[in-house]
């Protein structure tokens, strides 16, 4: 405990420290990212002896706050999101050290300010065990990451985006503000029960959708997941690396924690989260296939894997309503691997994606094209992260897909009727979710790595990555490997996390399932190995010849001559067109001697232009009709005044009067 | 680890070529051809190894890792699938979505060399096989959990093996609906017609052997390796689905293999000269076909 205890204050003094270096940038981003590193140091050891450790460590002071109370807890669950924050909020800290040069004025030094205060929110976040700090810690942990978001205050866009992303996660404070009142008016206490309590069954209903909007708002779940796309597209690369990579997981930290003081699960809220889960992956991964701003497709696939992470949620809440242990047990640790498979993958290609989107001046996809050639170390680990994504084998991302398809496929032999027809159809969504992810990689690296420019990068870009870059990439990169050739370690080493889930669930159950997916990477990693070796000594015999790509006798076609983003995601989004009402733009060409064509696509999030923005249209209105009220004339606001004052006065006396 | 999974193995390993020869030569008899000798598709594998290499200088690592993934992913799934028609080489509980994701990593590594060239004609052959695939992957998966429904079984190896007899005596149904999605989904896979026509890369009909145009030499060879042993596996997964062979010898479960194998492949040739091409627009549909058939199956296990 006093490990932990000591990193969250050495981060609390990162985010002061750098006010004292203020007119010197290096010195403030030394001391920024030196107390990231540090508190993550310490905050990670503190994790792993407590992954493993079967009791909770438990921290209580008095703190002179209403209701509160600085009771800490750290036990196998909250380790479990403990560690991959540390490592991940280490690496992303290194990660923005390079980026101090084209900060602006005293940005370099408040950017580690509030991302020292990110990082500690989170770890009292996932710590608390009193309702109004972790509400406290959730609120600070908002408003740091806004102020992270917002980090290039200067463009309009940004600015948007973070009020966006500040209306959504205000909204979801309130309801999470909504439900530990009734938590706390059921329990008499605002400490966190570690055991349910019984609510009525509407009462179970009403807590489980403020959970759903207050925890899964920051969790991305569709359709809470809107402001999510934005603020990443609009926030530097390591801080989208960051809030993609860990703190969506603290929405889901939210619900595995307080998901079992529901009492026993019902099969109302698994079906539940296990549909938002499936359609909303599936909505999502087509949304990110068809996005021309590189960081908005990989936000978009954020909220995919989002979905997964909540569809393998409802798989054990199911199991354990159905008493199969078996699904209970595969479900909730596919969900704790996910979360970690895609933190680490998905902040491997924010940092990589992010790093290229910088050099290039340019998010647009449709301008990108052969910068592997030019950056091929920080590339190559892109790829890496692509594929870890893409749920292929042989990469970290696949365990966690295979474990959401064995718990639907163990579902789906155990269940009975609507039950087992719910996990075929999961089976196949995530059949086509899947199928759609690996086209939506290979659209991202395919047509923004690979091939020759569309369009030139500036002069001057792309000199040698700083060391800075490359070696957190390639550390979170060696961790998607590491995780794909040995699964079973991790999984035995979050039993502990499980356990308190899914409690006599059998963890090793799920230890055996994934050894053999260790095997297997490794048999792939090395029969790859040996063809390529095979393939080398083949091809390597004379020298090479290099020439043109073939193009019927063309030579040097020009890059813009190339496939195209959105040709390339063309045939999915016809097949898919009734869905996703695309808008098509289109100009000729006419005539035999056609002088201009142009095709313009543009796939906008149904949940905007469907739900949010009629909603939000509408209150909007209802407000300007408040506008009325208001005059610009004191006589007007006394008459309120004196009116005002009558009510209460009547609500005061009537009583009285009535009383006999 | 038997002797008889180990045959099969290797049996399937050097047939591999025949398959789309033995198709390519049933379409030529049916449309009055001769065609090309049954042995044709070693010496052109022979006389690409022994080519020398020419790559184009837009093309990256990713180009020449490209035949090593494809080919490697397709031997390790063939080492999962029960080719003997009992346990497989290495089977284990959910083998069959590490054999579906075997193969999607070769796709998405075969997308990716096409888009190295910068060239529109691999850009074109990409975007389709990616495509294509959003509606083949569910039609599999429905398939696999049919198999698994009917059989009660979760692996390939006991989709595929002794539970399987009994199924068929159960869920003839199931079964049946299964077999002809999954031939759909073959044809799919295999980038055979009416989805593909695998002798032609012209602009209207290309899809594989267009992505894998500016290939040459050994990593041409390898990948024509490659692609006939995805049809070998899928060709062998139909016919271990029709063909339950656990009661057998083994000697003479691994035997039956080849005319299995043979069967499918002169199905598949006698499909491809009795029907067009179809439209690339209605290849989903065929697909969606398969999937629906499959989900037909399931719903017939669902009680």
């Amino acid at each position: 405990m006093s490990l932990i205890l000591a990193a969250v204050a050495v981060w609390l003094l990162g985010a002061v420290g750098w006010a004292l270096a203020r007119r010197r940038r290096d010195l403030a981003a030394a001391i920024g990212a030196g107390a990231a590193v540090v508190g993550a140091a310490l905050g990670a050891c503190a994790a792993g002896s407590a992954l493993s450790g079967r009791e909770a460590q438990v921290l209580s002071a008095a703190w002179p706050v209403p209701f509160a109370g600085l009771g800490l807890r750290l036990d196998a669950l909250a380790a479990a999101f403990l560690l991959p924050l540390c490592l991940i909020g280490a690496l992303c800290a290194i990660l923005a050290v390079p980026t101090r040069h084209h900060a602006d004025g005293g940005g370099a030094g408040a950017g580690f300010a509030a991302f020292n205060a990110l990082l500690a929110s989170m770890a009292t976040v996932v710590l608390a065990a009193n309702l109004v700090l972790l509400l406290a810690a959730w609120e600070v942990m908002t408003f740091a990451s806004y102020a992270l978001v917002v980090t290039d205050h200067d463009s309009r866009a940004v600015r948007e985006a973070g009020y966006q992303y500040l209306i959504f996660s205000q909204l979801a404070a309130g309801a999470l503000l909504l439900l530990f009142l009734v938590l706390a008016a059921a329990t008499g206490t605002w400490e966190l029960a570690a055991v349910p309590v019984a609510h009525a069954r509407t009462a179970v209903a009403g807590l489980f959708v403020l959970m759903v909007i207050g925890f899964g708002t920051k969790a991305a779940v569709v359709p809470f997941h809107v402001w999510l796309p934005a603020a990443h597209a609009a926030a530097p690369a390591h801080v989208s690396a960051l809030m993609s990579g860990v703190m969506i997981t603290m929405g889901f930290y939210g619900l595995a924690r307080f998901l079992p003081l529901l009492g026993p699960p019902s099969p109302g809220v698994a079906f539940t989260l296990i549909g938002l889960g499936a359609a909303g992956a599936l909505g999502a991964v087509l949304l990110a296939l068809l996005q021309r701003d590189v960081k908005r497709v990989l936000a978009y696939s954020t909220v995919e894997n989002a979905g997964l992470i909540t569809l393998a949620m409802g798989a054990g809440l199911l199991g354990q309503w159905a008493g199969a242990p078996e699904l209970a047990v595969l479900g909730w640790s596919a969900a704790l691997f996910h979360i970690w498979s895609h933190s680490l993958a998905k902040s491997l290609l924010f940092g990589g994606v992010g790093a290229f989107a910088h050099e290039a001046r340019s998010r647009d996809l449709e301008g990108w094209g052969g910068l592997l050639a030019r950056w091929p170390v920080v590339g190559g680990l892109t790829v890496v992260g692509a594929l870890a994504i893409a749920a292929v084998p042989g990469l970290s991302g696949f365990v966690g897909e295979w474990l959401i398809f064995r718990a639907l496929f163990a579902g789906a032999l155990v269940l009975h009727g609507v039950a087992r027809a719910a996990m075929v159809v999961g089976i196949a969504v995530l059949a086509m979710t899947a199928a759609v992810t690996l086209a939506g990689q290979a659209r991202l690296i395919g047509i923004g790595l690979l091939g020759t420019p569309r369009r030139e990068p500036p002069a001057g870009a792309f000199r040698p990555p700083a060391r800075a870059t490359t070696a957190p990439l390639a550390a979170l990169a060696g961790s998607c490997l590491l995780i794909a050739w040995f699964p079973a370690p991790l999984v035995a080493a979050l039993a502990g996390a499980l356990a308190t889930l899914v409690p006599g669930g059998a963890p090793t159950l799920v230890v055996d399932a994934v050894r053999p997916l260790g095997s297997l990477a490794l048999v792939l990693t090395g029969v790859v190995a040996l063809v390529a070796v095979l393939r080398g000594a083949l091809a390597g015999r004379g020298v090479p010849r290099a020439t043109e790509t073939w193009g019927c006798g063309y030579a040097g076609a020009p890059g813009r001559t190339q496939y195209s983003a959105s040709s390339l995601a063309e045939p999915v989004r016809q097949a898919f067109a009734p869905l996703l009402r695309t808008r098509v733009e289109r100009l000729g060409p006419v005539g035999y001697w056609p002088a201009e064509a142009s095709w313009r696509s543009r796939t906008l999030d149904r949940t905007v232009t469907g739900v949010y923005r009629p909603a939000f249209g509408g209150v909007s209105a209802l407000l300007q009709r408040l506008r009325d009220l208001q005059e610009p004339r004191v006589t007007t606001y006394l008459r309120y005044v004196v009116l005002a004052l009558l009510v209460v006065l009547a609500l005061l006396f009537l009583p009285i009067v009535v009383r006999p | 680890m038997t002797a008889s999974a180990i045959g099969a193995l290797a049996l399937i390993l050097v047939v591999a070529p025949l398959l789309p020869a033995l198709a390519g030569r049933t379409v030529a008899f049916l449309t009055g051809r001769r065609g090309a000798p049954l042995l044709q598709p070693y010496r052109d594998l022979a006389k690409l190894l022994g080519k020398g290499a020419v790559y184009s200088r837009t093309t990256t690592g990713v180009f020449r890792l490209a035949p090593a993934v494809v080919l490697g992913a397709a031997l390790v799934a063939a080492g999962l699938l029960p080719l003997d028609g009992r346990r497989g080489l290495a089977g284990f509980g959910g083998d069959m979505i590490a054999f579906a994701g075997l193969l999607a990593l070769g796709r998405l590594l075969l997308a990716l060399a096409g888009l190295d060239t910068g060239s529109s004609f691999e850009g074109m052959g990409a975007s389709r096989e990616l495509g294509f695939a959003t509606f083949s992957e569910p039609a599999l998966f429905l398939v696999l959990g049919a198999l698994a429904l009917a059989t009660g079984e979760s692996s390939l190896g006991g989709m595929l093996g002794a539970p399987l007899a009994r199924a068929w005596a159960r869920a003839p149904a199931t079964l049946a609906m299964v077999g002809v999605s999954l031939g759909i989904v073959l044809l799919a896979e295999a980038s055979r017609g009416p989805v593909d026509d695998p002798a032609t890369h012209l602009e209207l009909t290309m899809i594989h052997e267009v992505t894998i145009l500016d290939h040459g030499g050994p990593d041409l060879g390898i990948l024509l390796y490659g692609s006939a042993l995805k049809f070998a596996l899928f060709a062998a997964l139909l016919a271990g689905t029709f063909l339950p062979r656990a009661a057998w010898p083994a000697p003479l479960a691994v035997a039956a293999l080849l005319p299995a194998l043979a069967l499918v492949a002169i199905l598949v040739g006698v499909i491809e000269s009795a029907m067009a091409r179809l439209r690339l627009v209605q290849v989903p549909h065929l697909l969606t076909g398969a999937a629906a058939l499959a989900a037909l199956g399931v719903v017939l296990r669902v009680r």
